[in-house]
Parts: C-alpha cells; sequence; structure tokens
C-alpha cells in the first residue's frame, strides 16, 4: 500500500471545483507552524525596523527590548485571539473573517500599552502610534500570507496533493495474498473466509480519504489485520511484538498512518531478509503527543541495506499536509534494526 | 513417464498451492513433486541431488533471488527447464519479456501451469539472457557458483576477501580457502561494484577487509616499476599483503578513506 510514483489516480480521480476558495481565512493561531512562523516573522519585522531607525547598534537594542514588553504579550493574544476566531467563528463571511483577523493584532497591542502604561514604560505617543501601525501591517501581511498559503493547498492542490499521495494496495501484496487465500481455501475454508474479509477491510481503507482521523483502535485493528495475512503468507518467519501503551481512549489518527509503515518493515525485514524477522510495535502517549514506534531487522551488511526508506516518502508526505510541523518522523539504524518513530498531537475530532 | 518438478517459493501457501495444481493436472501432466523447499540455496541443493526436470521457481524470495537461482542452475551441466513464477514485478516482467524467459503469473492457473509445463523443455535457463535480466534490474548475486571436481559449490559474496585474476582463472579467496572461476574480474568488479576496490590490474580487494595500507621501501611491484616502493594492503582475515600498483594508489586512497 505504499507510494507508487508515476501510478495513475484514473480510479479515484474525481470531479475538481475550478475556484478554490478556503472556507476560513482566519490564520490557525493553535497549530504549531503558524505559532513558530508568526513569532519568528513579527520579532525580525520589529528588530530590523529598531535597528534601521537608530544609529548605534546599542539604542536599537535597548529599544528593541523595549518593543519586545509590547510586541511579545500581543503577539500571544493575538494569536489566542486568532485561534478563538476560527474556533468560534467559522461560519463568517470571508471579508468578515479578514477584518476581524487583522483587528485583532490593533486591539491586542492597544490593550497591551494601556495595560504596560501603569508600570512605567512610558512610550512617546508617536512610539505608540506606530507600534499599532506595525501590528497591523504584520497582522495583515500574515493573514495575508496564510490565506495564500491556505489557496496553495486547498482544496484543489489539497486535493491534488493527497490523491498523489493517496495509499495504494502493493500489487506484490494483493496477488500473493489472493494467491494464499485460493491455497487455504480448500483445506481451511473458515480461515479463508477469514482472510477474504481482511482483505476487503484493508481495501475499504485504501480506498477511503487518507486525511480522515479514526480512532487509534481502528488503526491498530486494521494493522493486525494486515498483519494476519502476512503471517498466513509469511509464515511463521514473521513475528509482530504489540506495545500498546495507555493512551487516550478517544484518540484519532489519520487512517493508514500506522499500517504502511507496518507494511515497509515487513517488505524489507521480511520479504528481503532471510531467516525469522521481530517487528516491534509500540504506541504510546507522552503528554498530548502520540508516538508510534516500529523497528524491523535489517542486513548486517550495510551495502544490503539499500532501499528501507522509499516507501516513507509518502507518509512524510502525508504528516507534513495534516499536521505541518507538529508531524514529525525520524529513523535511524541501530544494532542492525531499521527504527522508525512517528510522534503526532493527540487528536479527539474526526476532521482537523 | 512422469516429469519430475521441485518447487521453489518462500510462501508456505504459494508451495501448497502449486501442489495442489499439479495435483489437478495430473491427467494431462503427469508429474513427480521431488521437493518444495523456501529458498535458493536448498533449491540448488535439491537439484543436484534429485535431479528434477522442471523448477518452478517463485522471484521474490528473500535472500537469494530467482533469477539468481537460475543463474546458478545455469552453471550446472544439464541444466533443469526453469519457469519462474512471480506475483506481480513490473520491472522483472519487463526484462523477461525482452529475453523472451516464460514466467507465470501468480495467482496461477490451472491451465497457464499446464502450458507451460508442456513447452518446458525450451526453457533451459540461459546465463547470458539472465545476466541481461539481472543487469536491467541492477540486482547482484549473493553467491558465486563454484564447481571442484564436477561437484557445484556456492561461496557467498561476502565471504570473499579478495580477487585475483591469473592466467585463466580469477582466484577467490575466503578466509578458509581458495577457489578457482571462469568469471573474468571485469565483469565481477562491474557486478558488485562498491564492495571491493580494485587495487591492481588483477585483483580487487573486498572494502570491509582492509586493514591498514603500509608502504614497502626498495620493492619492485607488479607492474614492473621500482626504486622508490610501493604501498601494499594489509588484510583483516589474512596475512597476505596485496601490492598496490602505483596507478591504483591515488584512486584507493581516495575511495577508502573518504
Amino acid at each position: 500500500m505504499s507510494a507508487r510514483p508515476g501510478a495513475a489516480p484514473t480510479v479515484n480521480s474525481r470531479h475538481e471545483e475550478a475556484a478554490p476558495t478556503p472556507k476560513q481565512v482566519v490564520p490557525d493561531g493553535c497549530n504549531m507552524g503558524v505559532v513558530l512562523r508568526l513569532a519568528l516573522a513579527a520579532n525580525a519585522a520589529v528588530a530590523l525596523g529598531t535597528l534601521a531607525s537608530h544609529a548605534s547598534l546599542q539604542l536599537a537594542w535597548a529599544r528593541f527590548l523595549e518593543l519586545s514588553a509590547i510586541l511579545e504579550p500581543a503577539l500571544l493574544m493575538t494569536l489566542l485571539g486568532w485561534c478563538a476566531l476560527r474556533r468560534f467563528l467559522p461560519e463568517l463571511p470571508l471579508p468578515a473573517q479578514r477584518l476581524l483577523a487583522w483587528a485583532t493584532p490593533v486591539a491586542c497591542t492597544i490593550a497591551t500599552i494601556l495595560a504596560v502604561g501603569p508600570i512605567g514604560l512610558d512610550l512617546p505617543a508617536s512610539a505608540r502610534l506606530s507600534a499599532v501601525l506595525v501590528a497591523f501591517a504584520i497582522g495583515m501581511a500574515t493573514q495575508h500570507y496564510f490565506e495564500l498559503r491556505e489557496r496553495a493547498f486547498s482544496p484543489t492542490v489539497t486535493e491534488a496533493r493527497f490523491q498523489a499521495l493517496q495509499s495504494r494496495i502493493r500489487p506484490h501484496f494483493f496477488f500473493n495474498s489472493l494467491n494464499a487465500v485460493l491455497a487455504v481455501v480448500r483445506a481451511d475454508p473458515l480461515r479463508a473466509e477469514r482472510m477474504l474479509e481482511s482483505v476487503a477491510e484493508l481495501f475499504r481503507a485504501v480506498m477511503g480519504d487518507v486525511r480522515k482521523l479514526v480512532p487509534l483502535e481502528h488503526e491498530l485493528d486494521l494493522c493486525r489485520k494486515y498483519v494476519e495475512i502476512e503471517q498466513t503468507r509469511l509464515g511463521e518467519r514473521l513475528t509482530v511484538d504489540w506495545d500498546i501503551g495507555a493512551v487516550h481512549p478517544r484518540a484519532r489518527v489519520p487512517q493508514l498512518l500506522l499500517q504502511p509503515v507496518i507494511e515497509n518493515a515487513v517488505r524489507y525485514g521480511a520479504e528481503r531478509l532471510a531467516g525469522d524477522c521481530r517487528i516491534v510495535v509500540r504506541v504510546r502517549q507522552l503528554g498530548f503527543r502520540l508516538e508510534l514506534f516500529v523497528s524491523n531487522p535489517v542486513a548486517k551488511d550495510p551495502l544490503q541495506r539499500e532501499g528501507n526508506q522509499i516507501g516513507l516518502a509518502n507518509i512524510r508526505g502525508r504528516l507534513a499536509l495534516i499536521y505541518d510541523l507538529e508531524g514529525e518522523l525520524t529513523t535511524r539504524v541501530r544494532h542492525d534494526r531499521f527504527e522508525l518513530t512517528m510522534t503526532i498531537p493527540v487528536e479527539k475530532r474526526a476532521n482537523r | 513417464m512422469t516429469t519430475k518438478i521441485l518447487i521453489v517459493d518462500d510462501e508456505p501457501p504459494a508451495r501448497l498451492r502449486m501442489q495442489q495444481l499439479l495435483a489437478e493436472i495430473a491427467a494431462q501432466f503427469p508429474s513427480q513433486v521431488v521437493g518444495a523447499v523456501d529458498n535458493g540455496p536448498a533449491a540448488l541443493e535439491t537439484v543436484d541431488r534429485d535431479l528434477p526436470d522442471i523448477v518452478l521457481l517463485d522471484i521474490s524470495m528473500p535472500g537469494m533471488s530467482g533469477i539468481e537461482v537460475a543463474r546458478h542452475l545455469a552453471a550446472r551441466e544439464r541444466p533443469p527447464a526453469v519457469i519462474f513464477v512471480t506475483a506481480h514485478d513490473e520491472h522483472a516482467l519487463e526484462a523477461f519479456e525482452v529475453q523472451a524467459l516464460d514466467y507465470l503469473l501468480k495467482p496461477v492457473r490451472a491451465d497457464r501451469l499446464a502450458a507451460a509445463l508442456a513447452r518446458a523443455t525450451r526453457l533451459a535457463p540461459n546465463e547470458p539472457r539472465l545476466q541481461d535480466v539481472a543487469r536491467a534490474l541492477g540486482s547482484q548475486r549473493t553467491h558465486l557458483t563454484i564447481s571442484e571436481r564436477g561437484r557445484m559449490s556456492l561461496v557467498p559474496v561476502e565471504d570473499i576477501v579478495f580477487l585475483r585474476a591469473e592466467l585463466k582463472y580469477v582466484t577467490i579467496r575466503t578466509p578458509q580457502r581458495e577457489h578457482l572461476t571462469e568469471e573474468s574480474l571485469t565483469s565481477l568488479e562491474e557486478e558488485f561494484g562498491p564492495r571491493f576496490v580494485r587495487i591492481h590490474r588483477n585483483t580487487l580487494v573486498a572494502r570491509k577487509s582492509i586493514r591498514a595500507f603500509e608502504r614497502v621501501r626498495g620493492a619492485v611491484d607488479g607492474d614492473g616499476e621500482g626504486g622508490e616502493g610501493h604501498w601494499e594492503v594489509l588484510l583483516k582475515e589474512l596475512s597476505d599483503r596485496l601490492p598496490i600498483s602505483r596507478r591504483q594508489w591515488p584512486q584507493v586512497k581516495q575511495t577508502t578513506l573518504s
């Protein structure tokens, strides 16, 4: 079910809208990627501004520190405000959303200036005005940037990208499983039935929307069914250790996030390597993040280790599209085992 | 006369299925299954012991691939016919079409199997064609076939410490012993590329076996040059010292030290 670049998505190409218009144009203040980008951009803009308007570096630095007392609280409040706007007023018409998005940093800056006034930070009137203007400019630029970004990513474009990243049944797996079912159908009809049911379920998942967030338990169930098919096919060589820790009961993950990783492990650990193959799957919750870990044996000889990463480009792409900077995927080889770790935020809603 | 058949597939249900199919077509094509094995080396052993007429050979197997098994079979004096079996492998199939090699697709159908067996006499493995397929797929052998006193044996490529071209043969040196092969040093270098370093026009050394380089003063190296001395490779597994020719030295130094 790994991605095969170049395979034509003929089966599931859909009618696509001509003009992409996002439903929400307020930047998502709760998204780590937005938070980081805005914090960097705003601080950089103010730093450059003070540098340009002061003769000496020292003066500029002193001024920047002063302004930070306004900038940082205003920044945080703006992010919270945007986050709230998105959550609580998602249905507003787009122009209203834009206006509110621009007004938020202005309001937050004014509020901050009023709040810090009494504690001795006395800015001249001109500086206050310019702070408000800068806040307006940064707010507008940010909103504009994220709206453009949203347009670039959605829905037609995102759709196309997700289409490209849509999981596919790997023909090799598909035909081999059918072959295995045919082999047991006479001797063990019950088992054959169970296998076909599992194959059908995998198909349903693969043909579904890869953006869909499903309960973690569903994804794990699908993985277990997949492993069962592989164990019929490969025999006793393949064993899987499941180590599923305590996870929030309503935690959700993108459908087919873990299964392709396990498939990759089977492919490189069992299909390419002779001998027994033990795959370890570990899932646990660390604070607000979910950690998914899969490891498989690799060849002792580094020259024979090529290829383990090929199936992962697809998963990386999907993580980036769904979670932006909040999803993480790292791999390493340790003690002749290939180890993959994904961490994603714990989601409890069905859509992101 | 019943035809003796060997089934090679790493997946147990696939072997079972093949046996079922052979039983099904027994009336049309009487056959006797001499073995059903799950890996390449076992297949070669069974071929030498039980002399099957036809080998039904899965292509994608861990370790030694079906294509490699066929290449080793091609070195036999009277190789059995080979029918490749595969679930799906676009690249392999393309290469097979080009080389006109026969294959069956999984899930295999009884009538197709019967037809393939019927024309199997034409399917003796052919080393040059298989080599072309292997090259097209960029696949390397894991073993070399060695024939000694009429017996075939396998030498794992990862055991090889160095290869040295002599007059007519190439000597294969492993930590345990020496073997001879008729394959050329150039084609071996081409196939196994980065695993070996050419240190001399007649020597390839396994990169992982190089322990150190040592400068030897005043000796004469293999190129007939002398005087200023030359460099030698010291090995991890053996006490042999292998001279590096002056022409190869810069390259050896660059590729092994980087």
